[in-house]
């Protein structure tokens, strides 16, 4: 009881606002895009990356998604790749991308990175973490927001 | 290191106990001062942008909470709630196609308010005696429209994600209180607005706000009769309202009636809200500046409207746990108003607002806790009348004036409680943000209290 009462103390005498906190909150409910990353061409591929540490004990891998239609910042994302497709991104340390031959098509896209959790923590998973399961047993826990190129 | 730990709290919000919501909002309030990555598009809006009404939302939000605090022994109190209106459709940049488009966004807006309280000496043990109480306050509003971004994981299905879009707003008080109950009740703050502009990426970098103003709020309450308060900007008065118990006070020297008399409260409250900024519905004194339209004037001395309201609420106790409650509030602008488009006089009918509001208050037992558990059902029409609500509505041949509803459902189980309601056009939401007018806005809200 002193400890949440000197650590609710420590919130007010360090003018962190509620506002802040409360839309924190309502962000990570609603999966609100919380980074940013970088995307560049590099000949036919498209490489993207990103300076996130997704380490923690519910970590599933990271997904990397573009924009399913040309010149539409509003168009549905669809998968690139994942952890069962590129090894390297189940690496939660990994900070970068090749999207082969992705720029093989003209058009303005937007890429996004997502880190993918498992639903349910460590000592709660009644399931092995394979490829099967992570198609129904994981979510996203963090998105980045959107990076935009232009391939010509 | 906070981050990793934040987000286990996440995925586990569901089994969340106090102790670690208390830490999930310290270290979540640390999160958003990390670094993100300039400037996106700003839309045009009034009330969003008005730091007056904003301030005087967050400062009625943080008197609201104290009605219910006031009387209660506690150590700590937290209340948060979550208000989400949708089908805003706003002409937002599309960075694929370089032209601006209708896009359908969700208006967001939460609240938080986390408070302190110590007693000097010990907590009165009945609502009749005195104590002397010292409590530390910060509440906080952010407002922000949000756009909803579909992500297609193959195998794994489709999630959506949000991203933030045009300004945002958030709006906090910290206010330190002193009670005598059942005396005497002085509340002081600082009112801080804050603006911000998203990142293209529809991200925000939280160190680097657009706009920020700080003012001072400061409220009294004498004997649960009287009570006066008022927020200050530079040393001016922008706000300020008075409230007199009638009935309570007409109780001090007749209690004969006490339990047939309903419970009249009048108030007398002026803003200086309608200040011929851009972001304002209407131009204040007259639409031209030396013969020429002012809109037509880069720079041009501001003039100033107050707004006056009087109001009279009536709280009447009906058959069988049932209440109506009712308020209408009579408005005088000091000085004309026009339209902005067509530069007409706008003529202010007398009646701003009214509302009645039917509720069902059951009574209760729960072991332990019985004196102050309650759950509320309500029902409630009203009619607000502003001179934004021709600009934000659907049809605006409609006019100014609106009528709305709300139903909702609240429950206070001591130390543990919340709410849902849904709303549409009521007077209370759009006193709040006229933008909402013609839209469904649903609001839910959770508070421990120990």
């Amino acid at each position: 009881m002193k400890n949440i009462i000197k650590l609710a103390l420590l919130l007010i005498i360090l003018n962190s606002g509620c506002s802040y906190v409360s839309d924190t909150i309502e962000g990570k409910i609603s999966t609100r895009s919380s980074f940013s990353i970088d995307v560049f061409q590099s000949g036919n591929d498209v490489i993207v990356k990103w300076d996130e540490n997704f380490d923690s004990e519910d970590f599933a891998g990271i997904e990397i998604y573009r924009t399913k239609e040309p010149n539409n910042e509003y168009s549905t994302y669809i998968l690139i790749e994942n952890r069962w497709g590129n090894y390297s991104l189940g690496n939660p340390y990994t900070a970068s991308f090749t999207h082969v031959n992705g720029a093989s098509n003209k058009g303005i896209y937007f890429y996004r990175v997502a880190c993918i959790n498992w639903e349910d923590s460590k000592d709660e998973r009644d399931y092995p973490e394979n490829e099967p399961s992570y198609y129904i047993y994981t979510e996203i826990a963090e998105i980045s927001g959107s990076a935009k190129i232009e391939i010509k | 290191m906070a981050k990793l730990f934040f987000k286990k709290f996440i995925n586990n919000y569901k089994k969340m106990n106090l102790k670690n919501f208390i830490i999930l909002l310290i270290i979540a309030s640390y999160i958003q001062c990390l670094p993100h990555g300039a400037s996106a598009t700003v839309y045009e809006a009034s009330d969003l942008h008005n730091s007056v009404s904003r301030s005087e939302t967050i400062s009625n939000l943080f008197i609201e909470n104290w009605e219910t605090l006031k009387e209660e022994n506690f150590y700590l109190y937290i209340d948060g709630r979550i208000n989400k209106v949708t089908d805003f459709t706003i002409n937002t940049y599309n960075a694929g196609t370089g032209n601006y488009e209708e896009r359908k966004l969700n208006l967001i807006r939460t609240y938080g308010n986390l408070t302190l309280a110590m007693p000097i000496g010990e907590f009165r043990k009945d609502k009749g005696g005195s104590d002397l109480l010292i409590a530390l306050s910060t509440s906080g509003f952010h407002y922000g429209l949000t756009g909803d971004v579909y992500i297609d994981r193959g195998y794994a299905g489709t999630e959506t994600a949000s991203d933030y879009k045009h300004a945002q707003f958030f709006d906090d008080i910290y206010a330190i209180s002193v009670l005598y109950r059942p005396y005497l009740t002085i509340h002081y703050g600082l009112i801080v607005n804050n603006k911000y502009i998203p990142n293209n990426n529809g991200t925000i970098e939280y160190s680097h706000p657009e706009a920020s103003q700080t003012k001072q709020f400061f409220m009294t309450e004498i004997y649960d009769l009287l009570s006066f308060s008022t927020n200050i900007d530079k040393n001016k008065s922008q706000s300020l309202k008075f409230e007199i118990a009638l009935t309570k006070l007409f109780l001090l020297f007749d209690e004969t009636y006490k339990e047939k008399l309903p419970e009249i409260k009048i108030s007398y409250k002026n803003i200086r809200i309608y200040n011929d900024a851009d972001y304002d519905p209407v131009w204040s004194k007259s639409p031209f500046y030396n013969g020429n339209p002012k809109d037509s004037i880069a720079t041009f001395p501001e003039d100033h409207s107050k707004l006056n309201i009087f109001s009279i609420n009536v709280n009447q106790p009906l058959i069988k746990n049932f209440k109506l409650e009712g308020q209408i509030s009579l408005q005088y602008i000091n000085h004309d108003i026009y339209e902005k488009n067509t530069m007409k006089k706008i003529n202010a009918p007398a009646i701003k607002e009214w509302h009645l509001i039917l509720s069902y208050n059951p009574k209760i037992v729960v072991e332990g806790a019985e004196q102050r558990s309650y759950i509320t059902s309500y029902i409630g029409l009203s009619k607000y009348w502003d001179p934004a609500i021709k600009i934000h509505r659907d049809e605006p041949n409609k006019g100014y004036g609106v009528y709305g509803w709300i139903i909702g459902s609240e429950a206070n189980f001591s130390f543990i409680g919340g709410g849902l309601k849904a709303m549409y056009n009521f007077s209370s939401e759009l006193e709040k943000l006229t933008e909402t007018v013609d839209k469904w806005s649903f609001e839910g809200n959770l508070f421990f209290k120990i």
